[in-house]
């Protein structure tokens, strides 16, 4: 019988009724309760910080009173609780990101005028347009013309210098004393008034004759002739007094390492060639350091010459695939239209709508400053803080090299400074958002690196203010068609793709990752566009343009590797949000794209299950994971196999196994820091609490470039706060081995100090 | 006995430091503390931790290509760091553990798991420690400890050290009570207590609705509603019936040899999700006779759920039994034997139903049919059906047509007792899908 039938006298029973549980006897009427907190357990989209930034709502501590002394003693609950009540509710949001202070802005913005000036030769071609509506140019305000170069490839000299930089030049700490017209003021009297050469520069431009060290720098981030784009922001250098500090921004254009061209070596030797041309402005150069006593930033000169010779027509020929394929991007329509206006010459760049354009300026002052040194000083004194020393903007060269150089020891507050005053003297200093600019390659790869760090350092807020007015990075003004004459024949994207994806993975930081998945789809769009149009045999952009069928390939590998980069970043996102079936079937479906990360990502989607708490699917894929590796060869010792086991045990409240089966990963792979650590964290909830400390504070001791990583240092310190009263003299000694290895960027949160 | 020293000193250490400890002590409080540290030769600590489960550490991707101005050096950096996926550094879901920051939230039928560390701080031995942790719930006081006896010395420098598990089974406010008693060298008696108090949560919300059947099975629809902050698996929701009901748990599709769940491929709730399950009951055949006659309030049985969240953290809750009000059935009762769930129109089709007297007496029943819009009935209205004894039913095939196509009601019986001249309505004993055999035909 198929049919319901409810009976005709309809059931009393009121339709759904309230269960009650087992012991649900207390009336929690008057009880409020505690909105839950976001939960301990872990999300993708907490970052560490996030969760030390968690306030406990719950747990209190009291201490008995001195006569209490019957441990017997019930004590009443309500007595207990009634103090405790308050506490309970406290605000618990702790703004991330401060902004520089107001009243320190206006300060901010002084020092921050360059400082920077360029002169520019005649050979360049002038393309700055006085704007209406240009500052006047005060007393004391610096110069900052820009002197770019251009795009270009030198395979010869590529070859020469594979690494893109001489590490060596790096090192000298003060300049050389044999650099030109520098060399008759000390650097004692000079100390913090006078531009000083930086020290790989000066010694690149020291010695006129000797053509290969110069062009050797300039490989590094350009590979041919210079252009000089000044910009309609700056001033000019004819009306702005003598340059009172000339700095030498070697903003090489095109970052272009690979692609094959035509050019020759010989462009590179002509710029160099004028190097004397330096002298000139120099004389005035110590006037201005005394006029500007207060300035601290000593700069280093640099003149930089350009090659002329080449006509337009040459330079589009020259326009190396590679550049093709990395700079393509699809315009919106608009944008489109635009460009082909200014393509068609029926477009006034003067006239331009304002509000199509991307004007950007930096947006906050000087991020200098080292977390870790203020805790030396507030833990250890004065005294012991001063044998911190880390590298600042002021200890590298002004340069990209510089910048590297901060990157890589980990400064990234110094190296985002460092940034700023790049930007700044290409006009795109403090306060100038929104004022008329022009981009070139490396001002937008420098605000890359800018956003890029802000991001790392978790200062997204910061970041979202200077990606502002960019907008959706479309804007005309980000495409090289729009500068017909510094790019002749160049076509694409100035903004390069890491930055959109950085553009489109900021919002979710912020709270907003639908906004994050909206950008991250149209970039997925784009790059199937791309690569459907590079399968039917056209160029990236959909013209009719030939292409060679090895830059076919090499065009489509990119392609695809841009377009899984697009899906980590999508499931990354969707993870945060905690939408595990999208986010795993995108990473399942990376696995095409990226067929080498197969087992990686495999053991990946079973983490995600096991975070959910759905052991027996994250079970079936540790199987599947421990199939490919056996199908490798791997057998079921690999490390990754048995670290999938270790954390189905610890998943089954097995501990013990566990810890074996992370101490199995050891015996394969002594080094394994991932192994090493998650031992430790086994013996604790094993109740070994000692042993656990003791691995973890050798591990510290003896590989510190491995193990001062936030992860295991929070380890360490929270079992320091469960050991002993004494913890903060152990998290100390671990502040005084950061203090030797880390950077300025070290997230200080994880001692657990303050 | 006093056991109290009055320059006793305690030492919290508590791995969960935040400004909260802080606006606790007041000033006055600190500086008593730091004034008895330097004076005092005698102390231990005692330092608490929650012990849920490790989290895994997530780390944040910021890529760039080779030819991007850092080159190599984003790509350098994450390859270093050893938080990221060695192969696979844009995955953002590492596998270094990092332990629990905060208490966190702790529900009902979940595992309260607390590691307890008392250490000796001083310079010289102390003796016979006995450390009690009790919890204190707004009902009773638990022990937990895993021994209750002492320890004859405590170097300085080492530590006593227990991790004490609890099934949470009660809502509301728990203190964790942490008594530590000792004796110096000095011969002195010392005690110190450390006070821990934490909510615990209501972690689900079950909402169940019955449905009786007309064959005397009870279909139980439960509504499951995850009220926590975080993902839970759903790893079993099952009904344990009474003695006198089988159940068939109806979640899941078969399809081939597995039966697909049906809520899909993922087996979790998000937070504030609800989902539903069904339950079929049946009575056992020996209650299955007496099922016309049960009446008033029946146990079905209750419900067992299990979960897990973050790296298979445990939690279970069993409902009380539920209970449903049997469906009164009057003094006569019509169920239905047989009936076609699709019918031709205007084609006439067999029912079969079965008439029970549930009441104390005998009854002489006359049956009526009367017509409605769309259901005729065929044979003689107003025939007896004879004598019924209290108990005892009887079959009764009839024969009907529907002249509306469609899903139609089965409407317009009526019995009558002729001893009490009581009539019995039976409107919408059933539907019953009404087609139009021509257009099957056409089509």
């Amino acid at each position: 019988i198929e049919a319901l039938m409810s009976p005709h006298p309809v059931s009393t029973l009121p339709p759904s009724s309230n269960v009650l549980f087992q012991e649900e006897s207390i009336d929690l009427g008057g009880e409020s309760f505690i909105t839950p907190q976001e939960d301990s357990h872990s999300t993708p989209s907490e970052s560490l910080m996030d969760k030390l930034n968690d306030q406990m709502m719950e747990s209190v501590m009291i201490s008995d009173s001195p006569n209490n002394s019957e441990e017997d003693d019930v004590v009443p609950m309500d007595n207990l609780l009634e103090h405790f009540e308050e506490q309970v509710e406290e605000p618990t949001t702790q703004p991330v990101v401060k902004d520089a202070s107001l009243e320190e802005k206006k300060q901010a913005v002084e020092e921050k005028q360059v400082i920077v000036a360029f002169s520019v030769p005649a050979v360049t071609p002038e393309v700055r347009t006085p704007s209406p509506g240009r500052p006047k140019p005060q007393t004391g305000e610096p110069i900052p013309v820009c002197t770019i170069f251009s795009q270009g490839s030198q395979p010869k000299v590529q070859a020469l210098v594979p690494d893109g930089f001489q590490p060596t030049l790096i090192k000298s700490p003060s300049f050389s004393s044999g650099s030109g017209g520098g060399t008759d003021i000390t650097p004692s009297k000079l100390a913090p008034l006078v531009c000083q050469p930086s020290p790989s520069l000066s010694k690149f431009f020291t010695d006129s004759g000797h053509v290969n060290p110069a062009t050797d720098f300039f490989d590094s981030f350009t590979t041919s002739s210079f252009i000089s784009v000044s910009n309609p922001n700056a001033e000019s250098p004819e009306s702005a007094a003598p340059p009172e500090h000339q700095l030498s921004v070697p903003s090489g254009s095109s970052l272009s390492t690979s692609g094959p061209t035509e050019s020759s070596t010989a462009t590179h030797s002509s710029p160099f060639g004028p190097a004397q041309v330096e002298a000139t402005p120099r004389p005035p150069q110590q006037a201005a350091a005394e006029s500007a006593p207060a300035r601290p930033q000593p700069f280093a000169q640099l003149q930089v010459v350009f090659s002329g010779g080449d006509d337009p027509f040459a330079k589009a020929l020259n326009m190396s695939e590679a550049d093709k394929r990395y700079d393509a991007w699809l315009p919106s329509e608009v944008t489109r239209k635009v460009l082909v206006s200014v393509a068609t010459q029926q477009y006034s760049q003067v006239l331009g709508e304002r509000e199509r354009l991307a004007m950007p300026g930096l947006k906050f002052d000087n991020l200098q400053g080292d977390a870790v040194k203020d805790l030396m000083v507030r833990f250890m004194g004065e005294q012991a803080a001063l044998k911190r020393q880390v590298l600042t903007a002021d200890a590298v060269g002004q340069s990209f090299l510089g910048l590297k150089q901060l990157i890589s020891t980990k400064n990234w507050r110094a190296a985002v400074d460092l940034t700023g005053r790049l930007l700044t003297a290409h006009g795109q200093g403090y306060g100038k958002a929104g004022q008329p600019t022009s981009h070139t390659t490396d001002s937008l790869q420098l605000w890359f690196v800018r956003l890029a760090l802000l991001t790392k350092l978790s200062l997204f807020q910061n970041a979202e203010m200077e990606l502002e007015p960019f907008g959706n990075l479309d804007h005309p003004d980000l495409y090289y068609e729009y500068y017909p004459a510094i790019y002749p024949g160049r076509r694409g994207s100035m903004v390069p793709f890491s930055m959109r994806v950085l553009h489109a993975e900021l919002p979710q930081y912020l709270g907003k990752p639908q906004e994050s998945l909206d950008r991250l789809h149209s970039m997925r769009t784009v790059c199937q566009t791309i690569l459907k149009n590079l399968e039917q045999g056209l160029a990236e952009d959909g013209s009719m343009i030939s292409l060679t069928q090895e830059n076919r390939q090499a065009s489509l590998q990119l392609w695809r590797s841009r377009l899984s980069r697009v899906m980590y970043s999508m499931a990354n996102c969707l993870l945060m949000m905690k939408d595990y079936v999208l986010a795993v079937e995108i990473y399942h479906s990376i696995i095409q794209y990226e067929p080498q990360q197969r087992l990686q990502l495999l053991s990946g989607i079973g983490r995600i299950f096991l975070q959910i708490g759905d052991v027996k699917t994250a079970d079936k894929y540790f199987q599947d994971v421990e199939k490919a590796s056996l199908e490798k060869g791997r057998g079921p010792t690999d490390t990754c196999v048995l670290m999938n086991r270790a954390f189905v045990y610890l998943s089954q409240n097995n501990y013990s196994e566990a810890h074996s089966a992370f101490t199995d990963v050891l015996k394969i792979d002594s080094k394994n820091p991932v192994a090493n650590n998650n031992a430790a964290v086994c013996l604790l909830y094993l109740g070994r609490l000692k042993e656990s400390l003791r691995q973890l504070e050798g591990l510290v001791q003896q590989d510190p470039a491995l193990y001062l990583h936030e992860s295991v240092l929070f380890n360490l310190t929270t079992m320091y706060e469960l050991e002993s009263s004494r913890s903060t003299q152990k998290k100390q000694a671990l502040l005084e081995s950061v203090a030797c290895r880390e950077g300025d960027s070290f997230n200080t949160q994880c001692l657990k100090l303050v | 006995m006093k056991l109290v020293c009055v320059q006793r000193y305690l030492v919290i250490t508590f791995h969960r430091i935040t400004q909260f400890d802080r606006t606790l002590w007041n000033d006055d409080y600190v500086e008593y503390l730091f004034v008895s540290a330097k004076t005092q030769q005698w102390r231990n600590s005692i330092g608490l931790m929650r012990l849920t489960k490790p989290t895994l550490f997530t780390n944040m991707p910021v890529t760039c290509e080779d030819r991007d101005l850092p080159g190599d050096l984003f790509g350098r950096l994450m390859k270093e760091d050893p938080s990221t996926i060695k192969g696979a550094e844009t995955l953002m879901l590492g596998e270094m553990l990092t332990l629990p920051q905060n208490f966190g939230n702790i529900f009902l039928g979940e595992t309260f798991s607390s590691y307890i560390s008392v250490h000796n701080d001083s310079i010289q031995v102390v003796k016979d420690i006995l450390v009690k942790a009790d919890l204190q719930t707004s009902s009773q006081r638990l022990n937990l400890s895993a021994s209750n006896n002492a320890v004859t010395e405590l170097k300085p420098e080492c530590c006593i050290d227990d991790v004490i598990h609890h099934e949470v089974k009660e809502i509301g406010t728990h203190i964790l009570v942490c008594a530590v008693s000792y004796t110096t060298q000095a011969g002195e008696k010392l005690y110190f207590r450390k006070f821990f108090k934490f909510q615990v949560l209501k972690p689900l919300d079950v909402k169940t609705k019955f449905y009786n059947a007309e064959t005397d099975e009870v279909f139980l629809e439960a509504q499951i509603q995850n009220i926590t902050t975080s993902p839970m698996f759903m790893e079993k929701v099952s009904l344990e019936p009474s003695m006198m009901y089988n159940v068939t748990e109806l979640n899941t599709v078969d399809t081939g040899d597995e039966g697909t769940s049906t809520f899909g491929k993922m087996s979790y709730l998000q937070p504030m999700d609800t989902r539903q399950y069904l339950y079929c009951l049946k009575p056992k055949p020996e209650f299955a006779e007496k099922a016309g006659v049960i009446k008033g309030v029946t146990v079905i049985g209750k419900l067992d759920i299990v979960w897990k969240t973050n790296l298979g953290e445990r939690g279970r809750l069993q409902t009380s039994q539920l209970q449903r009000m049997a469906p009164g059935y009057g003094d006569v009762r019509l169920s239905l034997e047989m009936i076609p769930d699709t019918v031709n129109l205007e084609e006439p089709f067999d029912i079969t139903c079965k008439i029970t007297n549930c009441s104390e007496r005998t009854m002489d029943l006359v049956l009526e049919m009367c017509n409605t819009r769309s259901i005729h009935w065929c044979g003689v209205s107003g025939r007896q059906l004879g004598k019924v004894s209290p108990s005892a039913s009887l079959t009764l095939p009839l024969k009907l047509l529907s002249s509306v196509q469609g899903l139609q009601s089965i409407s317009g019986l009526r019995l009558t007792d002729t001893f009490l001249k009581r009539t019995y309505e039976y409107d919408d004993i059933a539907q019953v899908c009404v087609v139009c055999p021509y257009m099957s035909r056409e089509t």
